[in-house]
Parts: C-alpha cells; sequence; structure tokens
C-alpha cells in the first residue's frame, strides 16, 4: 500500500509510524551510529531524540552537529528487500533550547510516554535535528531525494 | 470488552478475566452461601490503562536493568518503590475512567467498599500469592476507591510479589491483575478457617477468630483464638486463647486499631457452636470445589458471611521463602517492639560481645586455645549474622513504611525523596568523618604542623596530638582487612594530610538536624493520625540509621574473628616459613589442633583476572543518589586500595563498607556492585551528596584504576572511557 503513495506521504508514514531509528554521528576516527527512539514532525522538518549527556553521541554532535538518520520499516523477512522502505534524515541536530522545550517535550512523550523518567533526568539532553533532505529508499533501488532547502 | 462483571454474573469462561478470588466468591454465591455482593473490575481494565498509559513499558525499562534473577532483594524493593510511584502519578485516562466510574458509582454510590486484589492464578496449586498482594478495607466515594484501584494495581508489582516471582520462576510480564469491589460488611466478629488444616496430615481442620474485623488477624497484628477440630465428628479437640487486647475496627476513612473492652477480652470471639458453623461453611466451600480450603469469614450479628475463599495449598517443606519475603512487611507496631529489642538487646549486646572478645588477646594462647578461640569466634560471628538477616534487615523495612505514606500522601515526583527527612541522623560513619575533619581542619590552619606531617616528625601542636589519640584509641587503624591490619599511624597521618589539602571536604551536606520538610509532612497530618506520623518518622530514622550502625557493629565483631584468624595464620606462617595468606578458617583450625594434618592451601587465591577483551563503555545500574561527576577510577579490591584515593576520583567498589566511610570525603562520585538505595553506599553518598550509581555487575572487576568515568547519579548509567594504551 505504500507504493500507492507520493514519496513525501510514505516518508510522512514511515516516520509516524516506527519508535526507534539509527542516528550517525562523526567522530575524528569515523562515524558512530546509534540506535535512539525518536518523533519527528515531517512536516515542521523536525526530528527528536533524547540521551544522556554523558554519551558518546552527545559528545560527538557538540564536536559536529551533521547528523544522518536513518528509519526504515524492515520486518526481518526476505521480502523486505523489495517491501521494505527507507528514509534517512541529514540535517543538523542539538540540543533543544529553553524556550522550545515545553512543546518538544510534548512531542516526544506523546510518541513515547514510558520515556518520562529518561527524559526528565537532569543528566539528560532533548536533542532536535533539522532535517535538511530527506532521502527515500523503496522497491529496492529506487531512490528519491526531498529537499528542505534547494 | 468487559470492563465491569457484577459478583452474580461471572461465568466459567470469566475466571481470567475476573481472577481467582472473584471467580470463588461468584462460584460460592451461585451455591447460595451469603457472600457481599460486589463488582469485578476485569484485567481488561488493568491492561487499558498499561497500555495507553505507556506504564507497560515503563515498568519492564524498570525491571529490564538487569537479568531479574540477578536483581537483589534490595533492588527489587527499589524496583517495586519506583513502580508504585508510578501507578500513583500516572492519571487513568479519561475515556477508561469513565467507563469504570459510571458502573461503580451506579453500583456503591459512597458507600463504603472493600477494594480487593484478585490476579488470575494466584491461587495455583504450588505457587500461593496469598498476602502478596493488597486489599483495602472502608473505601468510600469514587474518588478514593480509584485511588485504592491504582494500589491493587500497583501491588502486582510489590517486591514481596517479585521476590516471589523470581523465587518460582515466573515471569512478572505475562502476570496481570484484576480487582474485586465488594460493600464492606462490619461484622463484630472474624476469622479464617481451614477445612484441613496445613500442619497436619491428618483429619484436623482448624478455625481462627478475633473480635472486630479480621485483616488484623491476616496481617498478624491481632493475636486470634485458635480452635482445632475433628473434620469427621466435628468435634472441638482443643481451644487456644491468646493474651486479648486489640480490635481492627472501621474508622472514619480505613482502619484504625483499638484496645478491647475488659469484657470482650474476657470471653472468646466465639461459641463452640458458632466454631463448629464457621467449620461447616469451610466443609460446604471444601465440598463445592472438590479441594481443602482456606476461607475468611465474619459474623455480622448472627449471620455467618463468607469473605473469600481459596485452595490451602501445601507449601513445600522447605526452600519457599514467602513467609520471610512476608516477614520483611511488618506493621508498625511490630517495628517498633523490633527497634526495641535492637537498640535494647541487641546491639548492646555485640557491642558487649565485641569488647569482651578485644580484650583476650588470642596471640597468647597455646594452639589448643586458640583454635577453641577460632571455632568459639566463628559460632558468635554467624550468630550475630543470623541475627542480622532475622532482625535487622526486617527493620529496615522501617524507612520503606514511612515512604509508601511519604509518597501516597504527598505523590513526589521523586519516589525517594522522603529520604531527606530521614538523612542527617546519628551516624557512626559520619561521626567518625567530622572527627577525621577536625583533625584536617587543624593541619589546614597550621602550616608547621603540615610540614612535621609530611617529613614524618613527631608534630609540637599538642592540640593535634590529644586530638589524634583520642582517635587513634576510638577507631584505631582505618586500614584494616582479612590480610593484615596496618598498626602503622602513618596511613592515618597520610590520609589527614589529603584531606588538609582538600577546602571542602569532610563536610556532609546535611548537618544533623532537622531538615525543614518535617514540618510540612507533619502539617499533613492532624490528630490521632498526626500523633501516628511523628512515630513513623521516628521510626524510619532510626531504621534509616540502623542500616548503618549495625553493619558497624558487625564488623566490630567480625573485626575480632580476623584479629584470631590472623593470630593462626601467623603462628602457622612462621612455624611452616610459608606465607599462608589465603588459609581458610576451618584449616587454621585443624592444623592447631592436629600439627600433623596436612597444610593444603586452597588453589584459588586471589582469582586471576580473565583476560577478556570486552571493554565497557557504558553501564546500566541503579540511581542511587542524584547528580553527575565525572572523574578517574579507583577500584578498591582491597582496603589496602584506600591507601592510594586521590581526592576528586570516583569510588568503585563491591559494597562500601561502613569502616571505609571515611575516603568518603576526597571522592566525586561512587558506584557499587550491591544494588538499592539503602545500602550503605547510597545512604553515604546521599549524605555528602554525591553521584552515587549502585547494583553495577562485577564492577570491581570490570573497571579499572584510572579509568574516566562519568557517574549519572539520576538515570543510574555509567559512562567509562579507558585511556587508550
Amino acid at each position: 500500500m505504500g507504493q500507492q503513495l507520493d514519496v513525501p506521504s510514505l516518508a510522512r508514514q514511515i516516520l509516524n509510524e516506527q519508535q526507534i531509528g539509527v542516528l550517525a554521528s562523526s567522530t575524528a576516527r569515523g562515524p558512530h551510529l546509534s540506535l535512539v527512539a525518536f518523533a519527528a514532525l515531517f512536516d515542521d522538518q523536525v526530528l527528536y531524540f533524547a540521551t544522556s549527556r554523558s554519551s558518546r553521541k552527545f559528545a560527538n554532535l557538540e564536536q559536529d552537529p551533521r547528523a544522518a538518520f536513518l528509519v526504515d520499516d524492515r520486518g526481518r523477512r526476505v521480502e523486505d528487500l523489495h517491501r521494505a522502505v527507507a528514509v534517512t534524515v541529514q540535517g543538523s541536530a542539538r540540543e533543544v533550547d529553553r524556550t522550545s522545550r515545553a512543546p518538544a517535550l510534548s512531542v516526544y512523550l506523546e510518541r513515547h510516554p514510558h520515556l518520562i523518567d529518561f527524559v526528565q533526568a537532569p543528566s539528560c539532553a532533548l536533542m532536535e535535528m533539522s532535517m535538511g533532505a530527506v532521502e527515500v529508499v523503496q522497491a529496492f533501488q529506487q531512490v528519491t531525494r526531498i529537499s528542505f532547502n534547494p | 470488552m468487559s470492563l465491569v462483571i457484577p459478583l452474580r454474573d461471572i461465568r466459567l469462561e470469566d475466571r481470567t478475566l475476573v481472577g481467582d478470588k472473584s471467580f470463588a466468591l461468584a462460584r460460592l454465591m451461585s451455591q447460595g452461601i451469603p457472600v457481599p455482593d460486589g463488582l469485578s473490575l476485569t484485567t481488561e481494565a488493568y491492561q487499558e490503562y498499561l497500555q495507553s498509559t505507556g506504564l507497560a513499558e515503563r515498568i519492564q525499562l524498570e525491571l529490564s536493568r538487569k537479568p531479574f534473577e540477578d536483581m537483589r532483594w534490595e533492588e527489587l524493593w527499589d524496583a517495586a518503590l519506583r513502580i508504585r510511584s508510578m501507578f500513583l502519578q500516572t492519571m487513568v485516562p479519561s475515556s477508561l475512567l469513565n467507563r469504570m466510574r459510571q458502573p461503580i458509582e451506579a453500583r456503591f454510590d459512597r458507600a463504603p467498599v472493600a477494594v480487593r486484589s484478585s490476579a488470575p492464578g494466584e491461587d495455583e496449586p504450588g505457587a500461593s500469592f496469598a498476602g502478596l498482594h493488597e486489599s483495602f478495607v472502608n473505601i468510600a466515594g469514587i474518588e478514593e476507591v480509584l485511588v485504592s484501584i491504582k494500589k491493587v494495581w500497583a501491588s502486582l508489582w510489590s517486591d514481596a510479589a517479585l521476590l516471589y516471582r523470581k523465587e518460582t520462576g515466573l515471569d512478572p510480564s505475562i502476570s496481570s491483575m484484576a480487582v474485586l469491589i465488594q460493600a464492606v460488611v462490619v461484622g463484630e466478629r472474624s476469622g479464617v478457617a481451614f477445612s484441613r488444616s496445613p500442619a497436619s496430615s491428618g483429619d484436623e481442620a482448624v478455625v481462627e477468630s478475633v473480635h472486630g474485623l479480621n485483616q488484623g488477624l491476616v496481617d498478624g497484628s491481632v493475636e486470634p483464638d485458635r480452635w482445632i477440630l475433628d473434620r469427621n465428628s466435628r468435634s472441638i479437640l482443643s481451644h487456644t486463647a491468646p493474651q486479648r487486647d486489640k480490635v481492627l475496627r472501621p474508622g472514619p476513612a480505613g482502619l484504625i486499631m483499638a484496645d478491647l473492652s475488659d469484657d470482650e477480652a474476657e470471653k472468646p470471639p466465639l461459641s463452640p457452636d458458632e466454631v463448629r458453623a464457621v467449620l461447616d461453611l469451610a466443609l460446604t466451600a471444601e465440598a463445592d470445589f472438590g479441594r481443602a480450603q482456606d476461607i475468611e469469614w465474619t459474623l455480622a450479628g448472627s449471620k455467618l458471611i463468607l469473605l473469600q475463599s481459596r485452595p490451602v495449598t501445601t507449601l513445600p517443606e522447605s526452600g519457599d521463602s514467602r513467609p520471610w519475603y512476608l516477614s520483611l512487611h511488618r506493621s508498625l507496631e511490630q517495628l517498633l517492639r523490633l527497634r526495641q529489642r535492637i537498640e535494647e538487646e541487641h546491639l548492646p549486646a555485640m557491642q558487649a560481645e565485641a569488647e569482651t572478645l578485644a580484650a583476650r588477646d588470642p596471640s597468647s594462647l597455646e594452639d589448643d586455645d586458640l583454635a577453641a578461640e577460632i571455632d568459639h569466634r566463628l559460632a558468635r560471628f554467624e550468630l550475630w549474622k543470623g541475627v542480622y538477616w532475622k532482625e535487622f534487615i526486617p527493620m529496615a523495612h522501617g524507612v520503606r513504611l514511612f515512604g509508601q505514606i511519604y509518597n501516597d500522601v504527598l505523590k513526589p515526583a521523586d519516589p525517594f525523596e522522603f529520604l531527606h527527612l530521614l538523612e542527617g541522623g546519628r551516624l557512626l560513619g559520619l561521626e567518625r568523618n567530622r572527627q577525621l575533619n577536625v583533625l584536617a581542619g587543624l593541619i589546614r590552619k597550621d602550616p608547621v604542623l603540615r610540614q612535621d606531617l609530611r617529613q614524618g616528625l613527631d608534630p609540637g601542636n599538642a592540640e593535634f596530638k590529644t586530638n589524634l589519640e583520642a582517635f587513634w584509641d576510638r577507631y584505631g587503624t582505618l586500614f584494616c582487612h582479612e590480610a593484615s591490619c596496618t598498626r602503622d599511624r602513618q596511613d592515618l597521618v597520610d590520609l589527614l594530610l589529603k584531606l588538609a589539602d582538600e577546602p571542602q571536604s569532610g563536610r556532609p551536606l546535611t548537618s544533623g538536624t532537622d531538615v525543614p520538610d518535617r514540618d510540612r509532612f507533619l502539617e499533613l497530618f492532624s490528630g490521632q493520625s498526626r500523633t501516628e506520623a511523628e512515630s513513623l518518622l521516628d521510626l524510619a530514622r532510626a531504621s534509616y540509621r540502623l542500616r548503618d550502625d549495625d553493619n558497624i557493629v558487625l564488623g566490630r565483631l567480625e573485626a575480632q574473628l580476623i584479629r584470631a584468624l590472623e593470630a593462626g595464620r601467623q603462628r602457622l606462617a612462621v612455624r611452616t616459613g610459608r606465607s599462608l595468606v589465603h588459609l581458610r578458617p576451618e584449616a587454621i583450625v585443624q592444623v592447631l589442633k592436629d600439627p600433623e594434618a596436612p597444610l593444603s592451601e586452597p588453589e584459588s587465591g586471589p582469582k586471576p583476572q580473565a583476560a577478556l577483551e570486552l571493554t565497557p563503555r557504558q553501564l546500566r545500574g541503579q540511581p542511587a543518589g542524584p547528580g553527575l561527576a565525572s572523574g578517574r577510577a579507583r577500584v578498591i579490591g582491597s582496603p589496602a586500595d584506600l591507601r592510594s584515593f586521590q581526592a576528586g576520583e570516583i569510588l568503585v567498589c563491591d559494597a562500601l563498607d561502613p569502616t571505609m566511610t571515611f575516603v568518603v570525603p576526597l571522592a566525586a562520585g561512587i558506584v557499587e556492585r550491591r544494588g538499592g538505595m539503602l545500602i550503605h553506599g547510597a545512604i553515604i553518598a546521599r549524605e555528602y551528596g554525591l553521584p552515587c550509581v549502585t547494583g553495577i555487575p562485577q564492577a570491581t572487576s570490570i573497571l579499572k584504576t584510572g579509568d574516566l568515568l562519568t557517574v549519572d547519579g539520576y538515570l543510574g548509567i555509567l559512562s567509562v572511557q579507558r585511556p587508550e594504551s
């Protein structure tokens, strides 16, 4: 049914359906990948996630805010090869500032109510990743790029 | 969807929806046995609440900090407290709330009800949860009923229930809870009965009864009259009468304990005919279920009413620890008696014994006498360790009892906020640190003294010398462990020099006076309950303080055992010319008694650390002291490592012994293998305002001195950065 949607709608759907994605940050020695729970607002071109301030990804992003984020709908099936859709968000990530924390937090907690203790701990940072572009991969090899800042 | 089912409409297929208790009552009701009418709030309500609020996953996150079977009981206590607080803080979503509220209000309005747990599978043969889940009696008004429902739901995750599941290998994640809401029947006399005695294999039945309601009998705070009967002839074989003095009756809300009138105290609650009537009720229930039954009943006027019926569980003869878990939950009255025993009997006796042992020098004894002395000290230490488990650990429940009431009344965001009211009492370990700080302060003020001490000269400062003498007399060496006790004061002087270099050190956050929240807490109560709250707070403070003191006093007894062992070990080492550091106590005794006995050292000395290539980067434990700190790890493998402790380091240890507390003023954070909020390390960390993470398995073997650690005491996370070699 995903095939019937236009590409932005498909990207929006995948981002809304999934709970967890893969964040790529970079270190001097190379890329660093982390599995994180996220909440995305495709139409606002923003994606939120939370991390402990002592984590490596937090340190990496403080050094270099450029990041990529992969979300997909794999199901551990052979058919994933042709059926799975992958959405890669490219952009930059930083800690949500105080003024926009409350709305960001409510978006995040609506998706992940069980993470309330984690995200409200003083040692936890709520991060926002602004979407510069989104690439959607479907049908094994078909890739479409959605640019927000052409 | 069947959110609410009236008791009389429960069908066979509803059993897993309504739970065992409601199911059994519905069945007996259908047989014409008088049962208080009620409603079952089914497991569907519980599941919908858990799923729609995200609580299901929060509970799993809380319990998945480490494998369930590896959690210590103290960690389960803490997890249970956090989970209960989650339930209290998480609102029932309005759509669900309306569907729950409407039928309950329609049926009971403001009439007082009992809100009882009824978990599916709780009365399975071989696994009885009897007593492990909560019930609340005499609750009036829908808001109060809804709060009680949440508490019953939460009791599925009570520490006792979690411990029991851990013991029996039941998976807590597949458990569920239904709630039975029943009209309260205020009986004048109540009790329990076993249609077949669980204690004997013969044809005996048991009836127990108290004046008033039977919650006091069930939780052990009111002693019942007890009759043994012959099941077949219905004749009474024996009657045991207790000292009748207390009675539990409905108060304005909940229940209150009162004194029995002299008249009631005089006579047994039941006449012989009434005892037989209760037996008949139990036998009727047994006939219906085809198995021996354990019933609860009450007599309202002359009407005998059945409150509950479940199979008599024949528990395995040994190995079932449910009684011990249940014993951890004690009433205020029981805890007050326990406190008295600990403070007036056990601690003074332990102190006296430690002093008696200290006065006897083992190294001057002949071989046979020394062997006997070691045996004696081993036996005494084991005996006191037994008392520690049986009395001191249940005493810690005072802290939790207080915490539960604090959380119920104030619903704080941090379920451990109540600890602030308990801190700052007179901890022995802190008292010693205060005196260390006085000594360090003298060094800070006197550069000549500092110079003298650095150069190993006899200090000219008389005040310092007097204080040091007094400290030494009182506490002796700080660096004592099984292999040896350093008699050299230089260790103490070195520690004092380090402390003197730290302007901030040695000052616990709390000053030992009342924290301001005390009044705020007590203001929430008035009249009789105010007195009770004060008494509970006082008890909880004692209980908190005793968690530290008991360890220290037990440590003193252990030190005397070690002293005797060391005397034996040294004697044998001189004779054999071998180092016998790891010779076990039994071997020492054996060789002392019989010089011909083979002297075999255990093959395992200090276990060689496995050359694992795994490098920890981030470890999850329990948040035990809020705050965030980074520093180099100082891993304490043996007390001797404490000597190298540098200011600003993170103290990493297996179990922070109260005898190790003196380096805490130098530490930036604490990491401990044992988990829990009430272990000594966590208590001390909170006193000093240090971030603390506990419950890191194998902390001392996977972390290395020099690792750069970030201790996240809010989340219970430890980040590790190992210097590249």
